[in-house]
């Protein structure tokens, strides 16, 4: 079991719901008590609200995310960035000059080595690190070291030993450090976990969980060389790369990233941990480099683009066993989440769009639920939305011959599920609520106020890396508690 | 460009387009010229060369008053122009009201490649921005076509088309295409559609107008607020 205590500040982060949701929240109900309980823990600090300086360590597509996410964020103020490539600080650059312009002084600074940009920029007090994954391990402890705050996207490390790094760093020095699982800060996740699937609530004991990221062929296309943005081979080198191509397209590689199960899995394989409060017992894994292979004119990865992974818990209440799939070969049914249990199932994603369905099953009566001024879930607004997963269907008791007409019902089918929806929508980016977790935690330079601190987040990094051991080993792979221990 | 536009604020002219039986009002052009008869004489049809469809990622939803339904069969996919007719941009010079873009140079404007990968489009600053092509010498101009960054399914906001003689705009301003609905740009209401931008650009219709200079507004987009260009073509025949 995971000893990691669970967080308690959802409520915070209502501000990022939408208004309705924002005024029901804060009216009464558990989340109005989180809310009190949150601001308390806060004013002991003293120092809620005051400006954080900032820097952004890694100005590609994710770090670009967290910095459109973060212009929800109260208390940033962007004074650096690096990166060592021209394109990528262009880019940076020009949002810090339009979409975060509030939370910008004067100039940018850019640096191109993180050394530099530390030793230059001692006002620095939070580094948001959005590298390559193999670099998230030394530029983490550089930051820490400096006595800087941290927020390092996730997957920790593309290797167990620069995780452990992370970890003891984190706990070598005194800043606070953030890892990016960012659903752990989400409201619409917060209620699912907190007012559905907790033991005794909606749900029952959950057996199942499944979980899914397909992203087709073309989202997975290798990146190359941009006209007029080329790099010096010698910087390249010098940062740790091989090649132009290997920079571009370094989630394929093993030396720098963990491939899909890592940059997309990583993301829900964490979410079964952090829902169940568990870790798994064992992990059954296939898959490997079966099309991304290099011939045809495809690409050639060095990771598995595609991987099938059975995890088995034991929770307090019995086995619970999760299915994860990640493929690159479709995009079908896109990214989602489902937790079931004998009393219903539900369906999330991180847009509303993709995953925001509850079925009660048979018997189940969910009324209470939907009653008050905040409630945890509502009836399906629109069933088109339920697609194909549980869709309507007229279920009759087949009649005798002799009625006439027979059902259309299989005897053996079951009944409908009655289906609902979580009464939660997020306004902001789904990055915006764990950047102002963070940040209002070094506000108040207090670390508990985090949802996803680093040892928490190390379970997850070994939940993922270890599915490859199984894979490699063609079987399966049982956990030792030593395995979680930093 | 501002203080024109504040000299220039009693100054209205209804403008009616004869291609679409639109009437429109115009702020800017306080001599502007009547918009041309449409092209007469042999008509010859120039195909369209589109980039390859570039969306990736997961499209945020564009949120806009006039934006347009996506319809595939309204594609334009060719054009119907004078005898002679060619790209008259191709090539020349652009020019903007941001002349130190944030990725990538103006020559990216006019140099025939409308392809939406990294490297081959101009992003300017946050906010209203023009690019502008001098043709080099008055032209009669056809048709336009237009792309915007196209690599991620967004629509540009206020979204005005011009030409004039005048490298200024100050006199002699046609406008041809404005989905300004609301006037935040203070050049007249359009009633043209927003739409969300795909590698087939759009076309504009110039009805033979003749001017040198073609001018290209817009105020951001529906992702953020940036400005970008990945190709203008601009079909005439020099008018002299």
């Amino acid at each position: 079991m995971n000893s990691q205590p669970l967080p308690s500040s959802p409520a915070p982060l209502s501000r990022f719901m939408d208004r309705r949701g924002f005024l029901r929240t804060s009216a009464l109900t558990s989340s109005g008590i989180y809310l009190a309980t949150s601001k308390g823990a806060i004013a002991q600090q003293s120092a809620p609200g005051r400006t954080i300086k900032c820097a952004l360590v890694g100005c590609g597509a994710q770090g670009n995310a967290l910095r459109v996410a973060s212009k929800d964020v109260p208390g940033i103020q962007w004074v650096a960035m690096c990166d060592i490539w021209k394109f990528s600080i262009a880019k940076t650059r020009g949002g810090f000059l339009g979409e975060n312009k509030h939370q910008v002084e004067g100039q940018i600074n850019i640096y191109e080595d993180i050394n530099e940009m530390l030793d230059k920029e001692p006002s620095i007090e939070a580094v948001f690190i959005a590298t390559p994954d193999f670099l998230h391990a030394p530029y983490s402890r550089i930051c820490l070291e400096k006595g800087k705050n941290v927020y390092c996207e996730k997957m920790m490390s593309n290797t167990l030993e620069g995780a452990r790094d992370m970890v003891r760093a984190g706990k070598a020095n005194p800043g606070i450090f953030q890892i990016g699982h960012q659903r752990h800060s989400n409201p619409r996740y917060l209620n699912l976990r907190d007012n559905v699937i907790k033991p005794g609530k909606m749900l029952g004991r959950i057996t199942h969980a499944y979980a899914q990221w397909n992203r087709g062929v073309s989202g997975s296309a290798p990146q190359g060389a941009v006209k007029g943005y080329d790099i010096p081979q010698e910087l390249l080198t010098k940062h740790g790369y091989g090649s132009i191509e290997e920079f571009r397209n370094w989630r394929f590689f093993k030396k720098y990233g963990g491939g899909p199960l890592s940059d997309l899995g990583a993301h829900q394989i964490d979410m079964f941990n952090w829902m169940y409060e568990s870790t798994p017992v064992s992990v059954i894994a296939s898959g490997g480099v079966d099309y991304f292979d290099g011939s045809e004119g495809r690409p050639k990865f060095e990771l598995p683009d595609n991987m099938m992974c059975i995890y088995e818990f034991k929770t307090p209440a019995g086995a619970l066993r999760a299915y994860y799939q990640v493929l690159t070969t479709t995009g079908s049914q896109g990214a989602y989440e489902k937790h079931m249990g004998i009393g219903g199932t539900a369906i999330i994603s991180e847009l509303d769009t993709n995953g925001n369905q509850l079925y009660a099953e048979p018997g189940q009566d969910w009324e209470a639920y939907a009653l008050g001024d905040n409630p945890a879930i509502v009836k399906a607004a629109d069933k088109a939305k339920n697609k194909f997963w549980e869709h309507p269907r007229d279920w009759e008791k087949p009649k005798p011959p002799s009625y006439g007409a027979v059902s259309v019902a299989d005897a053996r089918e079951s009944k409908a599920l009655s289906q609902w929806e979580l009464n939660r929508k997020l306004k902001v980016k789904p990055h915006t609520p764990h950047i102002a977790n963070f940040i209002e935690a070094v506000q108040t330079k207090n670390p508990a106020h985090l949802t996803c601190n680093v040892e928490a987040a190390f379970k997850s990094c070994v939940t993922v890396l270890k599915a490859y051991e199984a894979q490699a080993q063609g079987g399966k792979y049982i956990f030792k508690p030593e395995d979680f221990q930093a | 460009m501002k203080n024109t536009l504040h000299i220039l604020t009693g100054l209205t002219l209804a403008l009616t387009l004869a291609s679409c039986g639109k009437k429109e009002e115009t702020k800017a052009g306080a001599a502007a010229p009547a918009a041309a008869a449409a092209p007469a004489g042999d008509l010859v049809e120039i195909k369209l060369e589109f980039p390859k469809p570039m969306f990736i990622g997961t499209p945020v939803p564009a949120e806009l008053p006039n934006l347009e339904k996506a319809d595939p069969s309204k594609v334009v996919k060719s054009i119907m122009v004078p005898k002679g007719t060619t790209n008259l941009a191709k090539g020349k010079k652009v020019t903007s009201s941001d002349a130190a873009p944030i990725i990538g140079d103006l020559n990216l404007v006019t140099d025939g490649d409308a392809d939406g990968a990294d490297g081959s489009f101009v992003e300017l600053m946050p906010g209203k921005q023009w690019v502008q092509i001098d043709l080099g010498e008055e032209a009669n101009i056809y048709k336009i076509a237009m792309w915007h960054y196209h690599k991620q399914a967004q629509a540009y906001i206020d979204v005005v088309v011009q030409v004039s003689d005048d490298p200024e705009f100050k006199n002699g301003v046609t406008t041809l295409w404005n989905s300004d609905h609301d006037d935040t740009s203070a050049m007249g209401k359009g009633s043209d559609p927003a739409y969300v931008e795909t590698n087939h650009g759009r076309v504009v219709d110039a009805k033979g107008t003749k001017a040198r200079y073609v001018r290209l507004w817009s105020n951001g987009n529906t992702s953020n607020d940036m400005n970008h260009y990945c190709e203008v073509e601009v079909f005439g025949t020099p008018a002299k």
